[in-house]
């Protein structure tokens, strides 16, 4: 059973390394690709099979609801979350629109595990 | 250790008697005291309430502001200001002097909460709760907006009025000025800056007086307003002389009336430039003038030689003829009759018609009247009787002009009698005025000419214009002359039965 | 001291993040209030001296500021900062239109007070929970007054060294620049960069 991808989208460096820290903490074995922003993401899932996709709400260019709405009809049976500090109901609702997990900042152990069951991995 | 606790016994006697609410909540949310006042204010009493959770006395707080606060203070010792102006009664809490009326959330005190972390004895963070009722600011403050609000309505009304007042000033086609009792200009419509060439600006402030010619010469501002009270201007038209700025003087209407504003007095002058209509006066003047001497003229020396033949200047006339020159003879009269009554009527409407106004005893007017009309009334065997109701009335009338009625009155009244019969003139007094009554026992008039009988060139019967002579002019010109001397005319009539024209002049003032 | 420490890449990218959740946490909460949405972003995080502060905002015209001042392992004053029209325009918005312009002149001293308390709390909130640490925090003050005024009030010279933080608010209908200013002692500096460095290396 080949190694399942999961795509981190942040425009943090900080996020990024504190996300990759915490999901390997819990589940070695995914296969982690790391993306600064959209245009990022885009070029390097080109072709690949990604299973799960952390995607951050506020970056520049194409912020990740954007980027969700885009990716999602070609990754139709991956799963995404959305991972935001701003937790407003508009979010919410445009979450539940897509059909995809709202994850709250800080990245702790708990919101990653939260994420993480999400994905049932 | 005994020390300590009766410090805090001081403190929370401190705390009981404040204005305000405190409550103290421990590390797991749970009500470790609160003072009197929230008692007051809430009815709970502290002993059911200790340990309690706080969200569970206060149902309300559950997942609230105050919640997320509290949260925050004791974990990390965070400060909170909660107003009534983004959450206005997060605790149930009501006016204490008001527990009778229902305890609705909309009878709730306004509150201000402040949330703080405290420590007290141990190194365990406690949550300091104060509550302040503000519904008396807020009261206040909700007033004031209704004042604002109620204030900017009127002003917006106020502005509305005024913007239309103005457009009506602006646009009507009058000059219209508005001057103080002083005569200052207060206001100069566009009307006005057409008619005399000043721009408003230049005559604010200036006085009215400079821009009518009757008021000009005037030494003190105030006599300006005195002047034309004097003239009888105010509440009335009056023609009057304007002068432009180039000088050019031009009759006009001024029109001014007195504005009732309360204390201040403002008058406003409509004025209207008549030049045109003066022009076209004095072309009827000329007019009648002219046809006055042309057609008079050639006519009088008709009749005139008409009339020597008739006198039998010339002997020998064969009596055929001698009926003929009788028939020219009348007509002519009749023409000149006619051509002075039309000349009368254009020249009364016209105002043109000059009167001579004399105090008379209306009992010797009405006397010579008769006078001069008993030669007439012989024609048809009718006589005129007198009948004084009333002694000692005086008129103020033109002579000639009273004469020219009462000869009409009667001469209609004498012809359109029955032979043999009289014609009753009464003269009496009633309401303040003067009545004089002119009664036939004749034919009366048809209800169908009583319209129209005050109209030129009517008379009940073409017929009767042949028979009885007469243009059909004389009541129309009676009415026109009566009016001018400030009185009336009127008529009651029975077919068959008669007719009484009556007469009412004022007194005349001693 | 007047050098100006310069964040390295990772440590900029740390308190932006830090900031951004604090900012995020206010908006949520500044949404609840008024039932409208409300989104706050940090755009920029930098040290400067806090003369740069006269220099951001229209020097003539007054500046709004709300002062919480924190005490603990550093000590630290936190100040919201906004342009007048701009934090009028915040109460504006947030108060709802049929407001008269008296009551929101009223209103917007004690209205500012409880917004900039809501901010600042959430990013000293944020602040706390990543170092681990709780600080004795004090009640918010209020000042309105021309950028000099705020210097002196604070005791800030031109001198000293503050951490900037470009806030920007949008709400409905407007969108509204402030900032957040962080001013730090020298001893405070030295700890704080410490606690950088150190969660930086827990990081990794």
């Amino acid at each position: 059973m080949s190694a399942k991808t999961l795509l981190i989208v942040d425009d943090s460096k900080v996020s990024r390394m504190m996300l990759s820290a915490l999901i390997k903490d819990r589940n070695p074995e995914l296969e982690l690709i790391e993306a600064e922003n959209a245009d990022d993401a885009q070029q390097k899932i080109e072709d690949k099979e990604i299973a799960y996709f952390s995607v951050d709400l506020n970056m520049p260019g194409l912020n990740g609801l954007e980027l969700i709405e885009i990716l999602k009809p070609k990754y139709a049976n991956s799963k995404f979350a959305l991972f935001t500090a701003n937790i407003q109901d508009s979010t919410h609702e445009q979450a539940n629109a897509l059909n995809i997990c709202c994850v709250n900042k800080p990245i702790t152990e708990e919101s990653v595990n939260k994420m993480l069951e999400y994905f049932n991995v | 250790m005994n020390s300590k606790t009766l410090t805090i016994e001081c403190y929370w006697n401190l705390v009981n008697n404040i204005n305000s609410g405190i409550i103290v909540l421990n590390s797991e949310k749970k009500i470790l005291h609160w003072n009197q006042w929230i008692q007051d204010h809430s009815q709970f009493e502290l002993k059911h309430c200790k340990n309690q959770l706080l969200s569970d006395i206060f149902t309300d707080l559950k997942n609230s502001r105050i919640d997320d606060a509290i949260d925050n203070a004791l974990e990390l010792g965070l400060p909170s200001l909660i107003s009534n102006i983004f959450s206005r009664t997060p605790f149930e809490l009501y006016n204490p002097n008001r527990f009778d009326i229902d305890q609705l959330d909309s009878n709730r005190i306004q509150q201000t909460v402040n949330i703080s972390q405290i420590k007290i004895e141990d190194e365990k963070p406690y949550c300091l709760i104060q509550i302040n009722d503000v519904t008396a600011s807020f009261e206040r403050e909700k007033n004031l907006e209704q004042q604002v609000k109620e204030r900017k309505e009127i002003e917006g009304s106020l502005l509305k009025i005024e913007t239309r007042q103005r457009a009506i000033m602006q646009t009507m086609i009058d000059a219209l000025i508005i001057f103080d009792s002083n005569g200052f200009i207060d206001s100069f419509n566009p009307a006005a800056e057409k008619l005399f060439g000043y721009s408003e600006s230049d005559m604010m402030g200036e006085n009215i007086a400079f821009l009518i010619e009757e008021f000009s010469g005037v030494n003190e501002l105030r006599e300006s307003i005195e002047l034309m009270f004097e003239l009888g201007i105010i509440g009335k038209t009056k023609e009057c002389e304007a002068i432009k700025r180039n000088g050019l003087r031009f009759p006009v209407d001024l029109s001014i009336s007195e504005i009732a504003l309360g204390e201040e007095k403002l008058f406003s002058a409509v004025i209207r430039d008549i030049t045109d209509r003066k022009q076209i006066d004095k072309i009827k003047k000329d007019f009648i003038a002219t046809v006055s001497h042309e057609l008079r003229t050639p006519l009088t020396s008709i009749r005139g030689s008409l009339g020597l033949l008739c006198g039998g200047l010339i002997e020998d006339i064969p009596k055929k003829a001698l009926n003929l020159i009788q028939v020219a003879n009348n007509n002519s009269e009749r023409l000149i009759f006619l051509i002075n009554d039309i000349l009368d009527i254009e020249k009364a409407t016209s105002g043109q018609m000059t009167f001579e106004f004399k105090q008379f005893n209306l009992k010797n007017l009405v006397e010579q009247s008769i006078a001069n009309n008993e030669s007439y009334a012989s024609q048809y065997n009718v006589t005129f009787q007198l009948i004084e109701k009333v002694n000692n009335l005086s008129v103020d009338v033109d002579e000639h002009r009273f004469q020219q009625i009462m000869s009409n009155l009667l001469s209609n009244a004498a012809k359109f009698s029955i032979a043999e019969s009289s014609v009753d003139i009464t003269i009496n007094y009633h309401n303040d005025l003067v009545e004089i009554d002119v009664t036939d026992y004749g034919q009366g008039i048809p209800d169908e000419f009583k319209e129209s009988i005050w109209n030129k060139f009517t008379q009940a019967d073409t017929s009767t214009t042949r028979k009885k002579g007469g243009t059909g002019l004389g009541l129309a010109i009676s009415k026109t002359l009566i009016e001018a001397m400030h009185g009336k005319i009127s008529f009651t009539s029975k077919e068959g039965e008669g007719s009484t024209f009556q007469l009412r002049l004022p007194l005349a003032k001693k | 001291m007047s050098d100006i420490p310069k964040l390295n890449e990772l440590e900029e990218d740390l308190l932006k993040e830090l900031f951004n959740l604090g900012v995020g946490q206010a908006a949520a909460s500044l949404s609840k209030m008024v039932s409208q949405e409300i989104l706050l972003s940090v755009p920029k995080v930098e040290f400067a001296k806090s003369s740069a502060m006269t220099g951001l905002l229209d020097n003539n015209k007054s500046i709004i500021s709300i002062t919480q001042s924190i005490h603990g392992p550093f000590d630290a004053k936190s100040i919201l900062l906004f342009p007048e029209h701009g934090g009028m325009e915040v109460v504006r918005q947030m108060l709802g239109a049929q407001l008269s312009d008296e009551a929101i002149a009223d209103l917007h001293e004690e209205a500012l007070s409880e917004i900039g308390n809501v901010v600042l709390n959430a990013c000293i909130g944020a602040i706390s929970k990543s170092m681990n640490t709780v600080f004795d925090v004090e009640i918010p003050k209020f000042n309105q007054a021309s950028t000099e005024e705020l210097l002196k009030a604070n005791n800030l010279l031109d001198t000293d060294t503050i951490l900037l933080i470009n806030i920007n608010m949008k709400l409905k209908d407007s969108d509204i620049e402030g900032y957040l200013a962080f001013v730090f002692s020298s001893e405070s500096l030295i700890k704080l960069q410490g606690s950088l460095t150190q969660l930086i290396n827990s990081l990794s």
